[in-house]
């Protein structure tokens, strides 16, 4: 009944190979993600319309766009394709935040990245800009998290490290 | 008195609007306001200034009301009357209404007074009007009367800051010596008017109108609440009588208000002829209406005429249509009058007056639907009263002619043949004439004819529901029959003309524009089935018509749309007029339908119940042929499977639910009493009924089977039709034993069984992402609606044996993906390995959800076996908020729908199991939201939902825990098994052990003992300790987690006081901390959990101290330290203060004072305390002291109150309390 190689294999995030994979409007749901116009969005609403009173569904997406913010929206129809992005969160320890605003981010394994800068671009990334910038001038020990999809990378929360006893 | 002129007329311009604002402000806060407003009425000619100045007036009063002598309040109404009547020039028309609206609350005000001569003050005012004696001073009189009317009934009065008492009082004081006074009196000034013939000429300076208006008011009085409604000895049907079942009247009671103004009005209303003038005159008004819009309808604008006369008919009708409402003692009594001479003749007279309105109907509607908005007024006006009356009479009134009523035949000139005719035939001439004009069309939809449709055919299903099964006189069945008859071409004309409408709101507004059309439809409903034999074969033909001319449409290639639509609207209406709505109760055809296809066996002729329904399954199974499949829409198909599910519910294999039984009562009686009912299978020889298990059930059965799966495989991406199938339709095929049991047998099951786990096995397979290999794929939901309805098939399975290996064949798919999932944990990052793990989940949703006695065994033995599993999707999916909201959900419904068939053993790996999961979702730290977190804004917000709906579903994990206590204990009773107090918290210890965290909660686990038995109470404990961290103030604000919170919370306090005494110091800190949180909550329901919670907590330290035990021991002292009492000192304190001073209504005084009488019991030092402090409050003021100091003995010792905590008690102190709070509110807050 169940193909095993059917069920069990496909890329995973890190492959490198896509960066999105494709899948029935029909079955992305609110809380789920998608790209639109090349972004990838996380969807905040969706509604089902039909073309016509006898018409074939489609759907109706409210998304907002997971690294600026912004709002956006798209109709396809329900059983067509569309493009889901891959999404991952890593949390890095930070290690150094020099004036430019690039970051030293340390992972599990010790491996330190300095590629990244503080968040930027809207309201809200500077609001976490400014408090990542004020916790780390308190001598406050910080994890944050990055967010990647589609290539992008973007630091999206902050937390303060978990004591150590 | 300049600055208040200046500042009302700025209020009309933006750019002074806030200083003039705050200049008003100022004006009515200031403590000469009385003076100030009597100066501006007096001498400002500023129209905008007068108006501020009345309604400060009023505002004023009420609060200096207390220190106003009372010439001075006396004074206030004379000169408020003289301001009304004597000033030049008279005061404009929206100061006037001001001014005497606030006379109205000057009088109420001073109503209950004493020493108050209350007629004195009506009458006096009376007396000014009389003795200005001019038309317009009348008129004002008429009006005051109205005002005061409308301010001294509860719903349309001002606040006044008082007790609900004064208001009720006031309401019964001038119910029971004014009213009718009042009414008597604008009834004999309409009348000499109206006889003068001054009304009709417009030349009484609308006196009449006034009067009228005041006879409405007076007769709109709220009279039901002493219980005058339909009196034990009224003719009324009794409340209960037969409603057609599914047809939700709760929202449409309105349009059928019943007056019931008790026998003291009877002389009034109903002596012969009191009410003629009134009668004739509405007549006159709408002929002389009627001749000025005929005049006026050549020209442009419709509504030309007198207004005054247009106004004089408006309120005529108001107060006729009053009159038709009447009902109740009003009329004689059966034994007072045994044929119901007034009430008839009342009928009679009530049927007449509207005759003269409405008819010629084409007439009436024809107006209304030239948007004349008088035309418009009339016949909803009309349709209004036809609805009461309707409602009120009995349906052989309806047919008898109006000759034949009492009162006699009348030789009404202006309604030649009147005598001949009744009011069913009106009610008939009036629906027929508004289905021909076009109600029914989208472009009237919400206007006035489509209002005045419904109120209509509401009408009429009062009337056809009030007659029982054999006694539909033939008229109205016939009326019935030719009125569908014109609803069916009416609508499919409507249908057809907007089948092309873009918008067609439907979609847009989703359920709720569906749910209209329902409504909509299940009104025509009944009005079908009262003429079965008529009405459902002309619906057949439609059917069959519309289906023909599909087939045509396609056949030569033209556009189907019109076809579609017309054949959707049937296929909307046919299961509405043969089977109600399932709402959980055992559905059985319409009595009406039930008697027909009765009568159908005995003559042996095909029954048309039947006959409808068989077409109606063809055309679902339409979609079983390749070919006719393409020309069906998907939103036809998704009524067709939602009408297939209702007609199943109904008629297919009724055997097992009755529904035969209710068949055979009816061929019994349909045989004259000497047939014999089959009420067994195989009881008698009689050919088997339609659609029975054993008359061709089973063929329909199986062709609904086939549909459903061509619904979830042949339209790819419609969800809308999936989810029809999946939810409506394969339930409703699995709803009853006898389906079920036939289910299980057929190839087509098979078929829907192996495309579920075909399809959940490729979940993760994303469709079209193989080109040229389209996979079988559902979205999630479908997985749950559908292995739901596979779980309960296994009802029609009597074997054991066989219902495991049914079970097994339906979970081991799921099993597999399931473990696939769990072994593969890297995979959830990935959007495939989500849908999977998501799809699996709903998949074992279904299977939960479907849990029956039968089969519970094997589907714990299942769950028990992944349990590990389950954990280990949740810990990879903890990323994703889908994924972990749906696990919470999965062991919410697994411990909901299984707890109750556990033995303690089983219970106990269940409880375990859901302290993992808790422990789980805590470890995950999603209940942590940064507070930047997510990035933006709207994302955070959604984290916070995400989060509430995650917090609750563990909060109703737990609530259902405690269900499986029962069976605990009820088990341990049968086996009286004494060591009840070694019941051990065999999980709690565990988690305990595991945590490291809760310490000396649990008791010593004794080894084999630890494994079989759990203590449910330390399992909700431990839980909640974990829960209630996550429960932010955030959360706090969605009003559903608050409630199960607290639900919970008072639930545990009850059952298990004695285990709250015994946990450790934090864990009921943090208990109480939420308690008390609660009992401050602004929410009642909240409120009300927290009052029974601490009054659980008080009862329990009660019957310890009594019973010379511990009770909460040193818990009860964790905060004495910190110099507040202690805990339960501390909850009766915030419970009575909040009495106190907070809530105004007395809506929690009884939980209240069931949670303050053992707390006061065990605190009285603290209750004392308490007291004392509020008697300080009113230092200096020695009357309300010494009020106070009464009312608080009367609290603790009024009524034989004892110092125990039983019923009786409890009785008296809730009475004790209420009086208290009454007494005490007003001074204490006074302050």
């Amino acid at each position: 009944m169940s193909d095993d190689e059917d069920v069990e294999q496909f890329e995973t995030a890190d492959s490198g190979a896509s960066t999105t994979i494709p899948m029935q409007a029909g079955n992305v749901r609110k809380g789920g993600f998608m790209v639109i116009k090349g972004r990838p969005t996380k969807v905040i609403d969706v509604t089902t319309s039909k073309t016509g009173k006898h018409g074939h569904a489609k759907c109706h997406f409210t998304a907002t766009d997971i690294f600026t913010g912004k709002k956006m929206e798209e109709l396809v129809p329900s059983s067509h394709n569309l493009e889901v992005p891959i999404v991952s969160r890593e949390d890095y320890t930070l290690v150094d935040l020099n004036d430019e605003g690039f970051l030293g981010l340390m992972d599990d394994s010790g491996n330190v990245r300095e590629d990244l800068k503080l968040p930027s671009g809207h309201d809200d990334a500077e609001a976490l800009a400014r408090q990542i910038q004020a916790q780390w001038d308190e001598g406050k020990e910080l994890v944050l998290t990055v967010l990647k999809s589609m290539g992008e990378e973007q630091v999206n929360a902050t937390k303060e490290a978990p004591k150590q006893d | 008195m300049t600055a208040v002129e200046q500042a009302a007329q700025g209020l009309a311009l933006p750019s002074l609007r806030a200083n003039a604002e705050a200049t008003l402000l100022e004006f009515r806060r200031s403590p000469h306001a009385l003076p100030a407003c009597r100066h501006i009425l007096e001498h400002s000619q500023v129209t905008e200034a007068q108006f501020q100045a009345a309604s400060t007036l009023r505002d004023a009063a009420l609060r200096d009301w207390t220190a106003l002598p009372p010439q001075e309040r006396s004074g206030l109404r004379q000169f408020c009357l003289g301001a009304l009547l004597h000033r030049t020039p008279p005061p404009a028309p929206v100061v006037a209404s001001q001014l005497m609206s606030t006379l109205a609350v000057i009088l109420k005000r001073a109503w209950l007074d004493d020493g108050v001569d209350r007629g004195a003050m009506l009458s006096e005012a009376e007396a000014a009007v009389t003795q200005a004696s001019t038309a317009a001073a009348r008129r004002i009189g008429l009006q005051l009367f109205a005002a005061v009317i409308s301010e001294f009934s509860p719903t349309t009065a001002s606040a006044m800051q008082l007790p609900w008492e004064f208001h009720e009082r006031c309401r019964a004081s001038l119910e029971t010596e004014f009213l009718a006074g009042l009414f008597a009196h604008g009834s004999q000034i309409a009348r000499s008017v109206a006889e003068s013939g001054a009304a009709l000429n417009a030349t009484d300076d609308n006196v009449c109108v006034a009067s009228l208006r005041l006879m409405s008011a007076a007769l709109a009085w709220d009279f039901t609440r002493d219980g005058a409604a339909g009196g034990p000895f009224g003719f009324i049907q009794p409340e209960g009588h037969l409603r057609p079942a599914g047809n939700d009247r709760d929202g449409e009671a309105a349009d059928a208000v019943r007056i019931t103004p008790g026998v003291g009005w009877r002389e009034t209303l109903l002596a012969p002829g009191a009410m003629d003038w009134l009668f004739r005159l509405n007549t006159a008004a709408h002929a002389s209406c009627a001749r000025a819009d005929g005049a006026s309808s050549h020209g442009a604008s419709g509504s030309g005429g007198n207004p005054k006369v247009d106004a004089l008919a408006g309120a005529a009708r108001g107060v006729v249509a009053s009159l038709c409402a009447l009902s109740g003692d009003v009329f004689p009594s059966a034994r007072e009058e045994p044929g119901g001479e007034t009430r008839r003749r009342h009928f009679a007279a009530c049927v007449r007056a509207l005759r003269a309105v409405l008819l010629p109907a084409n007439a009436a509607v024809a107006l209304a639907a030239a948007g004349s908005a008088t035309g418009e007024e009339n016949l909803e006006d009309g349709a209004r009263a036809l609805c009461s009356l309707a409602e009120v009479h009995p349906v052989e009134d309806f047919v008898t002619p109006l000759g034949a009523m009492p009162g006699g035949s009348t030789n009404d000139a202006a309604d030649p043949g009147s005598n001949d005719q009744n009011a069913l035939g009106m009610l008939g001439e009036l629906t027929l004439a508004l289905i021909a004009a076009g109600a029914l069309r989208g472009e009237h939809e919400g206007g006035a004819m489509e209002e005045s449709l419904r109120m209509l055919l509401d009408a009429w299903g009062s009337l056809i529901g009030r007659v029982g099964q054999f006694g539909c006189p033939p008229e109205l069945a016939n009326g019935a029959a030719a009125v569908f008859q014109a609803y069916l071409h009416g609508g499919l004309a409507a249908v057809a003309e907007s089948a092309y409408d873009d918008d067609d709101g439907q979609e847009e507004e989703g359920k709720a524009g569906a749910a209209a059309l329902d409504e909509r439809l299940s009104l025509i409903a009944p009005i079908a089935r009262a003429a079965p034999d008529a009405t459902l074969p002309l619906l057949r033909q439609a059917l069959d018509a519309k289906k023909r001319a599909l087939a045509a449409t396609t056949a030569n290639g033209a556009d189907p749309t019109t076809a579609l639509e017309e054949l959707w609207w049937l296929a909307r209406l046919v299961p509405h007029v043969l089977a109600d709505a399932f709402d959980g109760e055992i559905p059985l055809p319409p009595d009406s339908l039930a008697e027909c296809r009765a009568r159908a066996t005995h003559e042996e002729r095909e029954c048309p119940v039947d006959a409808l329904a068989g077409e109606y399954v063809q055309l679902t199974c339409l979609c079983l042929d390749e070919n006719a499949r393409r020309a069906l829409s998907p939103r036809l198909l998704e009524t067709l499977t939602w009408g297939s599910a209702r007609w199943t519910d109904t008629y297919l294999m009724s055997e097992d639910t009755g529904g035969s039984l209710h068949a055979a009562i009816f061929a019994h009686n349909a045989l004259g009493g000497g047939g014999e009912g089959r009420v067994y299978r195989g009881a008698n020889k009689a050919k088997p009924a339609a659609f029975s298990e054993a008359g061709g059930g089973a063929n329909v059965l199986d062709a609904l089977l086939r549909a459903a799966f061509v619904c979830l495989t042949a339209w790819p991406g419609e969800t809308g039709v999936q989810k029809a199938a999946a939810s409506t339709l394969l339930p409703a095929l699995t709803r009853r034993r006898a389906l079920c049991r036939t289910c299980v047998n057929l190839p087509a099951w098979k078929q829907v069984m192996d495309a579920e786990s075909v399809a959940l096995a490729h979940s993760a397979a994303v469709a079209g992402a193989v080109p040229g290999h389209q996979t079988l794929h559902f979205p999630p939901e479908i997985h749950l609606g559908l292995s739901e309805a596979l779980g309960r098939a296994a009802e029609g399975l009597n074997d054991e044996a066989q219902s495991q290996e049914y079970i097994a064949r339906v979970l081991t798919p799921v099993g597999q993906v399931l473990s696939a999932v769990a072994a593969a944990p890297g995979d959830m990052k990935h959007p495939a390995g989500e849908s999977r793990a998501i799809a699996v989940i709903q998949a074992l949703r279904g299977s939960v959800r479907a849990t029956i006695a039968r089969s519970q065994a094997s589907v714990f033995s299942f769950f028990s076996q992944s349990f590990e599993a389950l954990l280990a999707v949740q810990r990879a999916g903890a990323h994703s908020a889908q994924v972990s909201k749906l696990i919470l959900k999965l062991t919410e419904e697994l411990v909901a729908n299984q707890a109750c068939f556990l033995g303690p053993a089983h219970a106990g790996v269940l409880c375990r199991h859901c302290l993992r999961v808790v422990e789980e979702y805590r470890a995950s730290g999603r209940g942590k939201i940064g507070a930047t977190e997510g990035g933006s804004r709207s994302l955070r917000a959604e984290r916070v939902k995400e989060c509430y709906k995650e917090v609750k579903a563990m909060l109703r994990m737990l609530t259902h825990v405690t269900n499986s206590d029962n069976d605990v204990e009820d088990e341990e009773t049968a086996r009286g098994d004494s060591h009840r107090g070694s019941v051990l918290a065999a999980a709690a210890a565990g988690a305990a052990a595991s945590e490291g965290r809760v310490r000396g909660g649990a008791g010593v686990a004794t080894s084999g003992e630890a494994l079989a038995k759990v203590d449910v109470a330390q399992v909700v404990f431990i839980g909640l300790n974990t829960v209630i961290p996550l429960i932010t103030d955030e959360l706090l604000t969605f009003p559903k987690l608050c409630h199960q919170y607290f639900a919970l919370l008072a639930h545990m306090l009850e059952a298990y006081p004695a285990k709250v005494a015994a946990l450790p110091p934090d864990m009921f800190n943090s208990l109480m901390g939420t308690l008390e949180f609660g009992l401050k909550h602004a929410d009642v329901e909240v409120a009300r959990e927290s009052l029974a919670a601490a009054g659980a907590m008080g009862s329990f330290q009660h019957h310890a101290s009594v019973d010379g035990r511990a009770g909460l021991g040193d818990h009860n002292f964790l905060s004495a330290s910190s110099g507040q009492g202690t805990i339960l000192a501390r909850l009766m304190r915030t419970t009575l203060s909040r009495m106190i001073f907070e809530d105004a209504g007395m809506d929690l005084v009884d939980a209240a004072a069931d949670a303050l009488l053992p707390l006061m019991l065990v605190e009285r030092a603290a209750f004392e305390g308490v007291a004392g402090e509020l008697l300080a409050k009113l230092e200096g003021d020695a009357g309300a002291q010494a009020r106070v100091v009464g009312a608080l003995r009367e609290l603790t010792t009024g009524n034989g109150l004892t110092d125990r905590v039983d019923r009786a008690n409890k009785r008296r102190f809730r009475r004790n309390m209420s009086t208290f709070l009454t007494e005490t509110r007003s001074f204490v807050r006074h302050n």
